[in-house]
């Protein structure tokens, strides 16, 4: 059967790139013809080109790593070592466990990046073969950079809850590392490549392969276009492109085949080498025992205390803090000129939706964060909070009152960039908090709950993960959308700010609540499987 | 050993699907005895500490424990019982002491009542110079320790430990083995023991079932069942009754 389901799918994805997507391609470009964009095309293409192979270069690049890191298993490596496997084998074993399931996106996405290019420019064969030879060939040595990297990332780690940990805070920062340079790269070329003296994107593997595709159209064009037009641009030749591609992989394939003796040469892992001694608690921690004295107390400060000592879940509530900063910041540059000129009520729609935006950013993180995969790590230890009595109450209770405390700060700062960003009034300040407080309060209860009803503890590959994250995802979007249109009807019939706020957020609130009663009494209940 | 029953099953049966975890356990423990269920895996030791400790219904039978229902009781039945599962989870971001005092807020201890105790049980399982270490740098048998010291920080009446010793040096064991007959003797506390240990279970059961697949087939105290089969400890006891005696001649067959 799997058989069958393996050579229908591959004789499906080439059908797709010879006859489906060729087909469609034309249809679209037809209706194209004569207009400016076949002129855009001509001239951007190397640019686009390069474009394209950048967004496959780093998707093949960090995606792996991410999906690798959210669960480090060494365990296995252990058994295949000690049965006279050798390193390099399993290096390119595990590379090639990879190769299927990438293969397969490579073979439905390729033609459709490529064939607007091949009609258009009315490629040969020949060129086309090239064409798709480098972009798989590509991906297949990034995919093979990819693995070796995540190998060495594993192995230094080591299968411990602390590496463990370790790992899935490196899985949300893994991609803020590679994007922001890339972003920062694009912005400040120019300068870049002045002070250097060469185009700074030329030092990138991902640049050569573009240009091979590129020089691949100019050179088995059928279109009457001249290769000496493009050499400006592209700046070195296809073979010098195609030595450097080559060179590059070369280089990974031997660094990969000299050091996996070293990669696989794990220790005991982070639990040896550091042994990590509590101090006395802090006096915010023991405010909290104050307000909150005894057993509840004692609760919430050991789960604030749980949480944040994860990397995984602070890397991940930082990401969402920085990404509802930057949304008031990139949106207040980008809607600038369109602001300017524009009637009050378009100016004041528009910052709403920075805020709206703000708030939704925020529910999302903190609710998948404190109601999704930080709130109960595994099923034994489900064990020991319901072998208490009313255990997952108090627990879950505690867990939230934590949650509602630890928003504040990811509330506020936001909040405060916005109203510096927009010129907002300290009242209009302090309504956008509320609203970002109030909203994120609700996500986390309806989050919890939908958690609650269904666990899946920290196995963030687990079907019932993805679900939950589905749901929450949707249930979030819908009530907020829902929660949106209510306030506007509202706004259209008042114009009172205050008003519209408070709809905004409080069905989260509502809702949440709701949801969390029930999932939490589901918790509680016996295990009847 | 006062002299009422802390636990009473009357046909407790468990299916999980077409497999029959537990069939038809009819049992009782008296207050204060140390009571051992034996078995192989599999045998659904686990699947009745987990229905007798409220954390899984049964399909069909009944059962009181500490004198409650165990359909209709839970809540107070967790509140008189301590339960060591097999699994546990620990939070490996807390420190030991961090850890106690969760666990004892969510038996609604608190204040300096649990800090003594939980000085005192680190004491006695000799981490106290260890116990503000995140439980993560732990061992498997100091953690362990933790648990063990977790189980009855909040002095219930009945304690269910499953596998108490597995990972446990020959010193931690005795230890345990102490506290356990300590407790019962002075304080009258009842333990339910799932042990597949025959030894720590020999020097340490008052009274012995042994389960196999799902079905009490013996019951009585170690010199009454090795009696009964002729053995000469537990462990060939044991093997006698549930099988698994090794047959030397086909040991090295699998080289052919």
């Amino acid at each position: 059967m799997r058989k069958v389901a393996s050579i229908s799918i591959v004789g499906f994805g080439i059908i797709w790139a010879l006859f489906i997507v060729p087909n469609i391609m034309e249809l679209v470009l037809a209706g194209f013809e004569g207009t400016g964009i076949y002129v855009l095309l001509m001239l951007s293409f190397p640019s686009l080109m390069r474009s394209v192979m950048l967004f496959l270069w780093i998707m093949l690049l960090i995606y792996p790593i991410s999906y690798a890191l959210q669960e480090i298993r060494i365990g296995q490596w252990e058994i295949m070592l000690s049965n006279n496997v050798s390193t390099w084998d399993m290096m390119f074993g595990m590379f090639m466990g990879k190769v299927p399931i990438y293969g397969l996106f490579i073979l439905f996405a390729t033609p459709v990046i490529l064939t607007p290019f091949t009609i258009f420019f009315q490629v040969s064969i020949l060129g086309q073969i090239i064409m798709y030879l480098t972009v798989f060939f590509v991906a297949l040595s990034t995919l093979f950079l990819s693995n070796l990297i995540t190998t060495a990332i594993q192995a230094k780690l080591g299968e411990s809850s602390r590496g463990n940990d370790i790992a899935k805070a490196l899985s949300m920062v893994v991609a803020l590392a590679l994007l922001l340079p890339m972003y920062g790269l694009m912005f400040f070329s120019d300068s870049m490549s002045a002070i250097l003296g060469i185009d700074i994107f030329l030092i990138f593997p991902f640049t050569w392969a573009a240009d091979i595709i590129s020089w691949s159209i100019i050179i088995f064009n059928g279109i009457g276009l001249s290769a000496a037009l493009f050499l400006d641009i592209l700046k070195l030749t296809a073979l010098g492109d195609l030595v450097l591609l080559l060179t590059f992989t070369l280089l990974v394939v031997f660094l990969a085949y000299v050091s996996a003796d070293r990669i696989f040469s794990f220790g005991a892992g982070p639990r040896t080498e550091k042994i990590t001694t509590i101090g006395e608690e802090n006096r915010f921690l023991k405010g909290i025992k104050q307000v909150y004295s005894g057993p509840p107390g004692v609760l919430m400060v050991n789960s604030i205390k749980e949480f944040t000592r994860k990397m995984q879940n602070v890397s991940r509530l930082i990401y969402g803090v920085i990404i509802a900063i930057i949304i008031p910041v990139i949106l207040n540059y980008a809607m600038g000129s369109i602001a300017e000129g524009a009637p009050p009520e378009v100016q004041s729609l528009l910052v709403m939706l920075v805020i709206i935006m703000l708030g939704m950013m925020l529910a999302m993180i903190s609710g998948i964060t404190f109601g999704g995969v930080g709130f109960l790590e595994s099923k034994d230890q489900l064990w020991i909070i319901k072998s208490s009595p009313n255990g997952v109450r108090k627990f879950a209770k505690a867990r939230i009152f934590g949650s509602f405390i630890l928003i504040i700060p990811m509330a506020i700062i936001p909040s405060i960039v916005a109203a510096i960003v927009f010129g907002f009034t300290i009242l209009e300040t302090l309504m956008v908090i509320v609203y970002a407080y109030w909203s994120t309060c609700g996500a986390v209860l309806l989050c919890a709950g939908i958690t609650a009803n269904n666990p899946a503890y920290e196995d963030q590959k687990s079907s019932a993960f993805i679900v939950n994250t589905m749901v929450s995802l949707f249930a979030l979007m819908g009530i907020s959308l829902i929660s949106l249109m209510a306030g506007i009807m509202i706004m259209m019939a008042s114009t009172d700010l205050v008003l519209f706020m408070l709809v905004l957020s409080t069905p989260m609130i509502v809702i949440g609540a709701i949801v969390y009663v029930i999932g939490v009494a589901r918790m509680s209940r016996p295990d009847s499987k | 050993m006062s002299g009422s029953i802390d636990i009473q099953t009357v046909g407790l049966s468990k299916n999980f699907g077409s497999v029959v975890a537990l069939s038809n356990l009819d049992l009782e423990v008296q207050r204060g005895s140390v009571f051992g269920l034996l078995g192989p895996n599999g045998a659904g030791k686990t699947t009745a500490v987990r229905i007798l400790s409220g954390l899984l219904k049964q399909t069909s039978g009944n059962a009181k424990v500490c004198g409650f229902d165990i359909d209709s009781q839970r809540r107070e039945i967790k509140s008189a019982t301590g339960l060591l599962p097999e699994t546990p989870g620990l939070y490996s971001k807390l420190s030991a002491v961090e850890f106690l005092e969760f666990i004892g807020a969510l038996n609604d201890m608190s204040g300096e009542l649990l800090n003594r105790r939980i000085d005192s049980l680190m004491e006695l399982m000799g981490l106290d110079e260890r116990q503000n270490d995140l439980l993560e740098s732990y061992s498997s048998g100091m953690k362990q320790k933790v648990l063990v010291a977790s189980t009855v920080l909040h002095e219930p009446q009945l304690v269910f430990l499953d596998e108490p010793t597995s990972r446990l040096d020959p010193a931690a064991s005795a230890l345990v083995k102490e506290i356990i007959e300590a407790m019962a003797k002075e304080m009258d506390t009842t333990f339910f023991i799932c042990t597949h240990m025959t030894d720590f279970a020999e020097d340490v059961c008052e009274t012995i079932g042994i389960l196999n697949e799902g079905i009490l087939n013996t019951l009585g105290s170690p010199r009454d069942i090795i009696d009964q089969v002729g053995a000469k400890d537990l462990e060939e006891a044991y093997l006698k009754i549930v099988g698994g005696q090794v047959d030397r001649s086909k040991l090295l067959s699998w080289r052919d």
